[in-house]
């Protein structure tokens, strides 16, 4: 083979492989790129997902603030004028993306704007001042929901960040927290009652299992009282428990509601577990001795360490009864129902700063 | 090397000269690999234009519909201060708060990117305005007895737009530019 033919021959090889080489490369960049908008379209909806779930926790944070801010006082503006706002979680609920979330957060977050938070919203507008005790136990419950949906929001939101970081791109979203608001300024009531000193016999009762008989048959939704959270406050109780002589007043504390509309009526050992401060998330269980069916107790602390508490009083057979309507107080100068106002008497119990834990 | 050559007979110089040689593969080979990486970097740096592209458009869009946003409120303040004049002298008011760009901005996707506090704060101004004053009037007139409580409710709700919904408002277009302008120069 000569020289000219060998070059023909190299010129030929070189353009068949330059157009193979150029079918092959369209071929490929197609391929790559469909694969890489597909990529694209996942982390896309990946971003919009975690966007909207961030505006969602978001949302709700602003909303937990919003109830926890109106609750510090049911006389205050901010409690007729509180607004809870949905916008993005209805956003959210509609999108192509909420099968991103766990059910059990879409079930979280739909429980927390349940129908009755925005009744009670409506309640508050409606019937004003006269029912707000009730309509505060009602948003206390909505914000155990909200608060209890969160974590279950920014675990959702880890998740989608974790398959985010996959494609390659940094883009990590934190939760904006809300600027503390200015702390309420405790009156002159509030400051003589916080400086009180506790009565002296208080005993803790945490963990002490209980032995006593148990009284059924009565509407659980009554039995506990929520907390003013800002403290000072006052709370008063009244026994109900015919023939039989009052002989301790049993105090329990506890961080979120108690688990007492699991108490069937039969159900004597859920009580007497819920007696024994066995049941929920305690903070303190402490008693003292009485002689008389009612009283009010004074809770000195700056703020209060728990946010429901439960009564019982103790017959001298120690036997327990559930107080019914144990009720919460600011403390004023004078009682005065309309602003859920009230003075100690000479006689009112205090609670031991710290609770003796 | 040029001895060599020059010892030997011509044509078998010729049969030593081969055009397609070891040099001519390794160039289509060369050819092959760089277009093939040259494709794959393109469509990996494509997804991240993309990717930021799609963020820059999300705040673009966001910050046009928080000027809307502002300029609807800014509108609804307007009728709210001549309202609450009226009211306070004995004339008719007339009042259309317009709550179009607010709906229509709660419901847009890229609003994510936004602190859900500016439409909160916007909507509980209109919730207050709508309760305190709207449904107050009664063909335009305000019964005597409900006059100071419309112009303190009116006062208090211009104080709030005031203090914290348009500084909010601005805040948050400040931030989205910022973010835009972050994305722009992480290229």
């Amino acid at each position: 083979m000569t020289y000219r033919v060998r070059e023909r021959l190299a010129f030929w090889v070189d353009q068949a492989l330059v157009i193979s080489i150029a079918i092959t490369s369209i071929w490929f960049a197609s391929r790559i790129g469909y694969r890489e908008a597909i990529r694209f379209a996942r982390y896309e909806e990946l971003r919009k997902a975690r966007n909207q779930v961030r505006a969602v926790e978001h949302e709700l944070a602003l909303n937990e603030y919003a109830m926890r801010r109106a609750l510090e006082n049911w006389d205050s503006d901010d409690f007729y004028r509180v607004h809870v706002v949905t916008r993005a979680f209805n956003r959210a609920k509609e999108s192509d993306e909420i099968y991103l979330l766990h059910p059990d957060t879409t079930s979280a977050i739909s429980d927390a704007y349940d129908e009755r938070l925005s009744k009670a919203i409506a309640n508050i507008h409606t019937s004003g001042r006269s029912d707000a005790r009730f309509i505060a136990l009602d948003l206390y419950e909505q914000l155990e929901i909200m608060e209890a949906a969160r974590p279950l929001l920014e675990k959702d939101i880890g998740k989608i960040e974790e398959e985010m970081r996959r494609f390659g791109r940094e883009d990590v979203s934190a939760s904006v927290p809300e600027a503390p608001a200015e702390p309420l300024e405790p009156t002159g009531e509030e400051e003589q009652a916080a400086a009180f000193s506790p009565s002296t016999g208080w005993e803790s009762g945490a963990g002490k299992p209980y032995a006593g008989a148990v009284v059924p048959a009565f509407r659980t939704s009554h039995l506990t009282v929520p907390a003013l959270p800002k403290g000072p406050l006052l709370i008063t109780w009244r026994a109900s428990m015919p023939g039989r002589k009052p002989a301790k007043i049993w105090i329990y504390g506890y961080r979120k509601l108690p688990p007492l509309v699991d108490l069937r009526e039969e159900d004597g050992e859920g009580w007497k577990r819920f007696y024994s401060g066995e049941s929920g998330e305690i903070a303190f269980v402490l008693c003292h001795p009485v002689d008389s069916g009612e009283g009010q107790i004074v809770d000195p602390n700056q703020p209060v360490g728990w946010r429901w508490a439960f009564m019982a009083v103790e017959d001298d057979k120690g036997n327990r009864y559930p107080v019914r309507e144990p009720a919460t107080w600011r403390i004023g100068k004078k009682e005065d129902a309309s602003k859920f106002l009230a003075k100690p008497s000479s006689k009112a119990l205090v609670l031991p700063k710290g609770y003796l834990r | 090397m040029t001895d060599d050559a020059a010892a030997k007979p011509a044509d078998e110089i010729e049969d030593s000269l081969n055009p397609i040689g070891f040099e001519f593969w390794i160039g289509q080979v060369l050819t092959v690999v760089g277009v093939a990486v040259g494709i794959w970097l393109s469509a990996r740096a494509g997804f991240t234009e993309a990717a930021r592209f799609s963020q820059v458009q999300d705040y673009r869009l966001a910050r046009n519909t928080l000027r809307v946003l502002r300029k609807e409120l800014d509108g609804n303040l307007d009728q709210m201060r001549k309202a609450r004049a009226d009211v306070e002298k004995g004339r008719d008011v007339r009042i259309q708060l317009r709550t179009l760009h607010m709906e229509t901005a709660a419901g847009k996707p890229y609003m994510a990117t936004v602190n859900p506090r500016v439409v909160a704060e916007v909507e509980r101004l209109y919730t207050d305005a709508q309760r305190e004053l709207v449904e107050r009037l009664h063909e335009g007139r305000a019964d005597p007895r409900d006059v100071p409580r419309i112009v303190k409710a009116l006062g208090r709700i211009l104080e709030r737009a005031e203090r914290i919904v348009l500084p909010l408002i601005d805040s948050q277009e400040k931030a989205l530019d910022q973010a835009e302008a972050r994305l722009g120069e992480g290229r």
